[in-house]
């Protein structure tokens, strides 16, 4: 067939372009990995006692979360840390159930909670923590989306965290809660434990750009405050908070010694939703901060570097969703010469070392670390998530593309809960 | 003193543990297998592809005339030699077939999108089958242009599978390295990864051959796309997941070689 | 056409068999349990002494019922027995029976222990005794030489003497006086910890004096020295080798990537972080919390964190503790602590 030679040698870059992209961050994820299993760790400040704590606010966004209200609340209540130190403020934002009741039935029965009731304004979980750091006492706030189910000392374990000068922000890990629902739950098991037992935990060590996940973690009020608190026009408020941080000298923290459950979605279309919008805010940041993140002053070529690789890694399945089209288009139009010769072992050993999300070896390193055994099995079912998380991450993508181009506002989606509430506790 | 009094250690909780790297263990089961694996496919693929060409030949020779299946070659390394490749005839589809495809396709691809929308399985087989979609245009309206017959796809997938050989090792080599196994356990499962890869290979471009030859040469696209080297990676980290599967539960019955 | 058929099948069952290890786990659901998590778990310094005496609890009645001599035995994690122990003459050791003193008990040079010992009252471990855990009631004295293979834990005040051992935990409600020299140590928890061999440690400083000095809530970066006699006011982060000289004072807290140095009579009113290593010098002051990614050196004279207060040294690495020394708190090391 007769194409410009100029279209054609597009694609070809463009395929090269992919394989190099793939390579590059299987060797990241291969250091990430590597540094997990067989480096001395850096430790966090799980150890530190102090008897001077901070005064902290716990937020919890809560959106039509009748079924999951009393187990966050009632798990905090049975925190150790000080009672006169610590406050409790659910948002009750648009709920349309019983979740004002279940909160008014708190507020009454217990001094330190005190419940945000929001009929007006803007929607959406960054307006909503906006709203309620300005009745927050606390000089650190704590979030919580309303499906978590906190330990007695985890507040503890996060708060010392900001006896440090240079932390900004705090991060937990997130253990599902639901693992033997079924079989989604049980992917997204073995995800959670690689990108939080490997991928942020070598971050961690290697003093790179650890993120803030926007739940089982905490942050210094009078930083948001002083920069007119989270930005509702993105719908990552967790990633914009990280590199906002990063950006200004400020460093996020990640405790995998502060674990928490949580309930991860157990239908599939609860996660492409929850993955379309995770990849539209990431994607919004990212459009956002590039050029921020070049240009600060405060960070390190490494952590730069490391920045841009998470700024882009909800771009990585739309460049494999665009690299694929492109093989498809090489192929009918009889350009697959580049498969000859030695690019051909390029293609393959990148396209297969990253052919997941996140490679099989980090999640299975994970998990030997975290002593599981038989779920390890599961790790082939992974390769179908690829194509999954390609589709969905793509869409969000383009969702992120259309916002910024016409600055077109995101309507905040809250994840459907499964969980089987009792009166007064939780299943 | 007994072992048990002098027990001071706590055991070490997943947070903060790792495991001390044996870098012997490490570079004798990994390096000196991967190497020798790849070096093997690098100087005696043009052995390797001869053989699966011939194999090849012998078992598809029973559904074709005398002297239609041949063997051929053609340059792929500069310096290790051509490849060699089976050279048989294709089947061309005929309009009918086409349009038939090309409906029950269009009504698989409703059906996925429209009853079972969201599942990885659905949208990894809707991918395939918008490929075969395109092949089905692409031989509707320009059944000149399509690039290859079966002689050629034939070579050109035996230029991927040598790819495919020489990776394998490296990449499940990458996976067993963080592992802490012993460097038996490590060559035992970079060469049955190998081993199976290779079996593999042959049995895949048999049935791909058998399918280009006596179905149609339609399904190339999609043979190449959905069952290329993302397949591969299947297998691959099977074996990974047994070996770290019960590297785990040595592991944790031998608390003593955490450190913190 | 058989083989082919064969190899078409062998070629489906090879992409198919990768998924069913899997999917028999998924069947049989073997590992499919949710991560434990600890929800009761709390930082407690003084856990094994504490949840020791919460085991023992529901038995006290019985133990104290017993006469010297006499052995109960009851359901812990698995059967134990355990034996009160005779004050004038302490009982020969067995390997497997926890022993209880309900008196003022001294314990003869080069005893040994394989369970636990519970003092009602004080306890003293005569030299080269090989203790597995203890808890006291009252004070504890460890003379030369004793070894502790896990924990002590007292109500009172422990002291302990030259080239002890002090297992992964020694623990006090009130004071832990490390007197000799050369003791070695995991963990450290009292509210005054006091290291070193002589009677009069420098007075605590008053936190008032604080007060003078305005507030500050901003970080200053890469800063390498605060000078001699100078009082720097503010947070500060740096990723260069950091030196603070003589009497120099920082009204803030310090996070240094580098080695850092705390040079003669330096105070600091506020958090210390060191990536790498710290040394700090003699006479210093620190109010807040220690936390060293390698290791800290700690001259004489030297006090660390503040009277009233639990705060903490936490290193990940070796320490090396001079005399003198006065610690508000906790201390912890993952490597190997020693006083000199």
């Amino acid at each position: 067939m007769v194409m410009t030679p100029y279209v054609i040698a597009f694609l070809k870059f463009y395929f090269i372009f992919t394989v190099i992209v793939m390579i590059l961050f299987a060797i990241r994820h291969f250091i990430f990995t590597f540094n997990r299993m067989y480096c001395e760790q850096k430790l966090y400040y799980q150890d530190i006692i102090d008897s001077d704590l901070p005064f902290i606010t716990v937020l919890i966004p809560m959106h039509n979360e009748e079924k999951v209200a009393h187990g966050v609340l009632d798990a905090l209540l049975e925190s150790n840390y000080p009672v006169e130190k610590f406050e409790v403020i659910p948002i009750n934002d648009f709920s349309e159930d019983g979740t004002k009741e279940i909160l008014e039935d708190y507020a009454v029965r217990y001094g330190n909670i005190h419940p945000l009731h929001r009929n007006s304004g803007e929607r959406g979980k960054p307006a909503a923590l906006n709203r309620a750091m300005e009745m927050a006492q606390g000089e650190i706030i704590v979030v919580f989306d309303a499906d978590y189910l906190p330990g007695k000392g985890l507040l503890e374990n996060l708060s010392t965290a900001f006896l440090d000068p240079e932390v900004g922000a705090v991060m937990g890990r997130v253990v599902p809660v639901n693992t033997k629902a079924n079989f989604l739950t049980r992917l997204l098991d073995l995800e959670r434990s690689g990108g939080y037992q490997v991928d942020q935990q070598a971050r961690y060590n290697l003093n790179l750009i650890p993120q803030y996940g926007g739940t089982v973690g905490g942050y210094r009020k009078d930083l948001m405050m002083g920069t007119d608190g989270f930005n509702t026009k993105i719908l990552a408020e967790d990633t914009e908070l990280t590199y906002r941080l990063f950006c200004s000298g400020w460093k996020v923290l990640y405790a995998n010694s502060a674990e928490c459950y949580e309930e991860a979605p157990e239908a599939w279309h609860i996660r492409a939703r929850q993955i379309a919008r995770w990849s539209r805010g990431h994607n919004e940041v990212m459009f956002r901060y590039v050029w921020k993140l070049v240009k600060s002053k405060y960070l390190s070529f490494w952590q730069k570097l490391d920045g841009m690789f998470l700024l882009f890694i909800y771009m990585m399945p739309v460049i494999l969703f665009f690299g694929l089209i492109d093989s498809i288009l090489l192929f009918f139009l009889d350009e697959m010469d580049i498969l000859e010769g030695w690019w051909v072992l390029l293609f393959l050993g990148a396209y297969n070392t990253f052919g997941n999300f996140a490679p099989f070896y980090q999640v299975g390193t994970a998990n030997v670390i975290d002593g599981s055994r038989e779920r390890i099995l599961l790790l082939p079912y992974l390769a179908f998530n690829f194509y999954f998380y390609l589709w969905f991450i793509t869409k969000g993508f383009f969702n992120a593309l259309v916002d910024v181009l016409t600055r077109r506002e995101a309507k905040w989606q809250k994840t459907e809960r499964f969980r089987k509430e009792k009166p007064g506790g939780f299943t | 003193m007994k072992k048990e009094i002098l027990k001071k250690q706590i055991q070490y909780s997943r947070t903060y543990r790792y495991i001390e790297m044996d870098k012997i263990n490490v570079f004798l089961g990994v390096f000196l297998s991967i190497i020798p694996l790849c070096l093997l496919v690098l100087f005696y693929y043009p052995q390797i592809t001869l053989f699966i060409s011939q194999f090849t030949m012998k078992v598809l020779s029973p559904i074709f005339h005398e002297n239609v299946l041949a063997i051929e070659s053609s340059d792929f390394l500069k310096w290790f030699g051509p490849v060699y490749y089976l050279s048989l005839p294709g089947r061309f589809p005929s309009i009918v077939f086409i349009w038939l495809n090309l409906l029950i396709t269009l009504i698989s691809l409703f059906l996925l999108s429209s009853v079972v929308k969201t599942r990885p399985l659905t949208i990894f087989l809707s991918i395939s089958l918008w490929v075969h979609v395109c092949s089905a245009i692409f031989f509707t309206f320009i059944p000149e242009y399509f690039p290859y017959d079966a002689t050629e796809y034939s070579s050109l997938y035996i230029k991927q599978q040598v790819g495919i050989y020489f990776f394998v090792p490296i990449i499940i080599g990458i996976a067993v390295c963080m592992l802490p196994i012993n460097f038996v356990k490590s060559w035992i499962t970079i060469a049955f990864c190998a081993v199976y890869s290779f079996i593999f290979g042959i049995v895949r471009y048999i049935t791909f051959m058998f399918i280009l030859s006596k179905v149609s040469l339609m399904y190339m696209a999609s043979l190449f796309f959905s069952f290329g080297p993302f397949i591969d990676f299947l297998y691959l980290v099977c074996i990974y997941s047994f070996l770290a599967s019960s590297t785990a539960d040595k592991l944790k019955r031998n608390k003593g070689v955490w450190r913190w | 056409m058989m083989l082919v058929i064969f190899c078409c099948l062998l070629f489906l069952i090879m992409i198919v068999y990768p998924f069913w290890p899997g999917y028999k786990e998924m069947k049989r659901g073997q590992d499919n349990d949710n991560l434990y998590i600890k929800k009761d778990y709390v930082k407690d310094p003084r856990y094994f002494g504490l949840s020791f005496r919460n085991l023992l609890e529901p038995f006290l009645g019985q133990i104290r019922e017993l006469s010297a001599g006499q052995t109960l035995e009851i359901d812990l994690s698995k059967k134990e027995l355990i034996i009160l122990g005779q004050a004038d003459k302490p009982q020969a050791f067995v390997e497997d029976r926890i022993t209880i003193f309900s008196e003022d008990i001294i314990l003869p040079p080069k005893s040994t222990s394989s369970k636990e010992i519970y003092a009602f009252k004080k306890l003293e471990a005569g030299e080269m005794c090989e203790l597995r855990a203890v808890a006291i009631d009252s004070d504890g004295y460890l003379h030369q030489g004793v070894k502790i293979i896990r924990w002590i834990d007292t109500k009172g005040c422990l002291v302990v003497e030259s080239n002890c051992d002090l297992g992964i935990s020694a623990s006090s409600e009130t004071k832990l006086v490390l007197k000799g020299n050369n003791c070695i140590f995991k963990r450290l928890f009292a509210p005054s910890i006091e290291i070193g061999g002589t009677e009069e440690f420098v007075k605590d400083y008053d936190s008032s004096e604080l007060q003078k000095y305005p507030e500050y809530n901003d970080v200053d970066y890469d800063i390498e020295k605060i000078r001699e006699n100078s009082v720097f006011i503010n947070n500060i982060v740096t990723h260069k080798k950091f030196v603070v000289h003589n009497s120099a004072t920082i009204i803030g807290s310090v996070k240094a990537y580098k080695n850092m140095c705390l040079e003669e009579n330096v105070k600091i009113w506020g958090n210390v972080f060191c990536e790498r290593d710290l040394v700090i010098g003699n006479c210093c002051r620190i109010t807040g919390t220690v936390f060293v990614q390698g290791c800290l050196k700690v001259g004489n004279n030297v006090v660390l964190g503040e009277k009233g207060k639990i705060k903490s040294v936490i290193v990940r690495k070796n320490i090396v503790f001079g005399r003198g020394i006065v610690i508000h708190g906790f201390v912890l090391t993952e490597g190997v602590g020693k006083t000199i």
